[in-house]
């Protein structure tokens, strides 16, 4: 079903390679990665960790809210000048008027993992834990939404590794059936022991530095992001920018950790996105992949995407760069695909080496430069839920 | 802004296992009393699937199928505050163990959106499906996400909403002491079964949200944030036109207008 675009008017966004989209942009440009091998954990893998978070506190009225995750959401906010133009756009719409849909996988469950570790000897936790203001997913749409001074609709999308790709749907939905004139889109996660040991118990960790549509790919390594996008209607926005154009979301129905086989439900999320922008696909000028690097996700997407585009649309994954950023990956990649279209590159897939034969998709060899108009942003997580998002310029 | 019927309703909770218990308490006839949660075993999920599962997944699995009674593959909402808390107390106390081990299945379960991705394996159902939380507003975030949803699509929205308590020492910090869960279709186009329909809004008028009007569950609507929804399930039930006020984000109350 055909949708009306919405205008990406600021955003803002914070990972392994370090703060603000120009920081991530000349990584992209230099093909610098952020990852790092990881330390104080049992296993070997690498990790996309953002540097001197603990040094970064929130606002002393919000202090109830502090944890790591609503640190790097701060750390986000405060950068690419993305508070200064949310302030311009209340005077715009109205503090009431501008939606905040945001998606995380742990939001500050890390709190919780350390209140465990002190249990006193009745085993009670501590009395300053504060589960509903950290752990809580509303956590983050609480901070995000008094740090900012916003008092409209808004909610938390946890859905794993697609939350805030599917925060652009949610919001859309909500500014066209007018409980909202504008909405923030966002998502922040970051490392915890439960993401990292669980992935490492399922052998989804690898071991090296994460080489996505690699023949010697094996798995993934974890990464923490944050990032928001003020989305408002294309009419109302005035400036040539980047439009979100198209949306689909499907269910794989098929497994809670493992992708289907071939691809079923990733390949409905990407007819669905084309559907909605009125798209062929030969329009479709780059794929940002969700390529995860684990052997099952790169073959299950690559017979998704031949399915619809065939070999002809060119495709990487950013991961090499930041990790895979779970609950942050929709915002991170989305506004990866911004970058794209503002900057006419695309990005090549860092790591790969020697691509697995096995996979027939179109991918990238080296950094890019080309026309871009359209674009696909794919994520898709646990329990099958899948998401893929379609950009272009306006 | 277009009606939106409600088509069907189900309801997990003490004393109110299935819409047809829970009508004469909802609709005021009889009084509520407080009882145990018993143990589910919803059927659409193969054997093998549900021994994976946990009480929580379970009990949100029961009142999508109750609601969903035709079996259709429909676009889902699944709303709950704090997520599987046995299962977050559970990988917690292991990553206080030496050495550190998170069993894969429990790891897999602890996504918010398991009962979601369970559900749309057991339902077969590869329609989009959303997992959300606002905490104590969860389940007006839920119903206007589904509504919005219902709005935009000619398709039937199925809305499942749920919490589930959990033991010491976590359930002194949670806002769920019992289990409550519930779930409707939220539809364009009304049904011959249909309870009516609402419209919803946001209000900054200071108002009081809405409390049952069998007293006798106001005990039960104060122990579990989704159990909010109660004054709506009573208004829907009795076919009575009300504007109630159920807490949403903030100091906000969504006014949900039942016609």
């Amino acid at each position: 079903m055909p949708i009306s675009p919405l205008t990406i008017t600021a955003s803002s966004m914070v990972n392994a390679l370090g703060r603000g989209k120009k920081t991530t942009l000349e990584a992209l440009l230099q093909k610098q990665s952020g990852l790092k091998p990881a330390k104080n954990l049992d296993f070997s893998t690498w990790l996309g960790e953002v540097s001197d978070l603990e040094t970064y506190p929130l606002e002393k009225s919000l202090q109830q809210f502090s944890c790591r995750n609503n640190q790097l959401a701060k750390l986000a906010l405060d950068s690419d000048n993305f508070r200064e133009t949310i302030e311009q756009a209340k005077q715009k719409y109205g503090p009431d008027r501008i939606g905040v849909f945001l998606g995380s996988s742990t939001s500050g469950s890390a709190e919780t993992e350390m209140a465990y570790q002190k249990r006193d000897e009745k085993g009670d936790l501590p009395q300053n834990f504060d589960f509903m203001r950290t752990h809580n997913f509303t956590s983050l749409l609480d901070y995000t939404q008094q740090s900012l001074g916003l008092i409209g609709v808004g909610h938390v999308i946890s859905t794993a590794c697609s939350s805030s790709a599917k925060v652009f749907a949610a919001a859309h939905r909500h500014i066209e059936s007018g409980f909202c004139d504008a909405a923030i889109v966002g998502g922040v996660d970051t490392l915890t022991e439960t993401s990292l040991y669980g992935f490492n118990s399922l052998q989804l960790t690898s071991s090296e530095p994460c080489c996505p549509w690699d023949e010697k790919r094996n798995g993934i390594n974890i990464g923490e992001a944050a990032g928001f996008a003020l989305l408002e209607p294309s009419s109302k926005s005035g400036t040539a920018n980047v439009i979100l154009k198209g949306y689909g979301e499907s269910s794989d129905a098929y497994h809670m950790s493992t992708p289907h086989p071939e691809g079923r439900g990733a390949a409905t999320a990407m007819q669905q996105a084309l559907d909605a922008a009125v798209l062929q696909s030969d329009d479709i000028d780059y794929i940002n992949l969700h390529g995860t690097a684990t052997p099952s996700n790169d073959a299950a997407e690559d017979k998704a995407i031949m399915s619809i585009f065939g070999d002809n649309v060119p495709c990487s994954s950013t991961k090499g760069w930041t990790g895979h950023t779970l609950g942050a990956a929709g915002i991170t990649e989305a506004l990866i695909c911004m970058l794209v279209l503002e900057n006419q590159f695309l990005p090549t897939n860092l790591n790969l080496t020697t691509p697995d034969p096995g996979l027939n998709s179109q991918i990238l060899l080296d950094n890019t430069s080309r026309q871009v108009k359209y674009v696909i942003s794919n994520s898709f997580g646990f329990g099958g839920s899948n998401c893929s998002l379609l950009f272009g310029l306006q | 802004m277009k009606p939106i019927y409600i088509n069907a309703i189900s309801i997990a909770a003490p004393s109110l296992m299935g819409i047809d218990q829970a009508k004469p308490i909802l609709m005021g006839e009889n009084q509520w009393q407080l009882s145990d949660f018993p143990k589910l075993a919803p059927q659409l999920l193969p054997a093998n699937e549900r021994r994976r599962t946990t009480s929580y997944i379970k009990m949100a699995l029961q009142v999508a199928d109750e609601a969903n009674q035709n079996a259709d593959s429909l676009p889902a909402v699944f709303a709950s505050s704090c997520g599987d808390l046995f299962i977050i107390d559970h990988i917690c106390n292991s990553m206080t163990q030496t050495p550190k081990f998170v069993s894969p299945t429990q790891f897999h379960n602890s996504v918010h959106n398991a009962p979601s991705g369970y559900w749309a394996i057991a339902a077969k159902s590869q329609a989009a499906s959303t997992s959300i939380s606002t905490g104590n507003s969860t389940f007006s975030s839920g119903l206007l996400e589904a509504f919005t949803q219902a709005l935009a699509q000619q398709k039937d929205i199925l809305y499942v909403a749920y919490d589930y308590p959990t033991t010491a020492p976590l359930n002194k910090k949670t806002n769920v002491s019992q289990a409550f869960a519930t779930a409707l279709i939220l539809s364009q186009h009304k049904s011959e079964n249909s309870y009516g329909c609402i419209k919803l809004s946001i209000t900054h008028n200071q108002k009081e949200k809405s409390l049952c009007l069998n007293s006798s569950l106001n005990q039960l609507q104060q122990s579990n944030p989704i159990a909010d929804s109660l004054p709506l399930l009573e208004a829907l039930c009795l076919k009575k036109t009300s504007s109630l006020y159920l807490p949403y984000l903030n100091s906000l109350k969504l006014q949900v207008d039942v016609l």
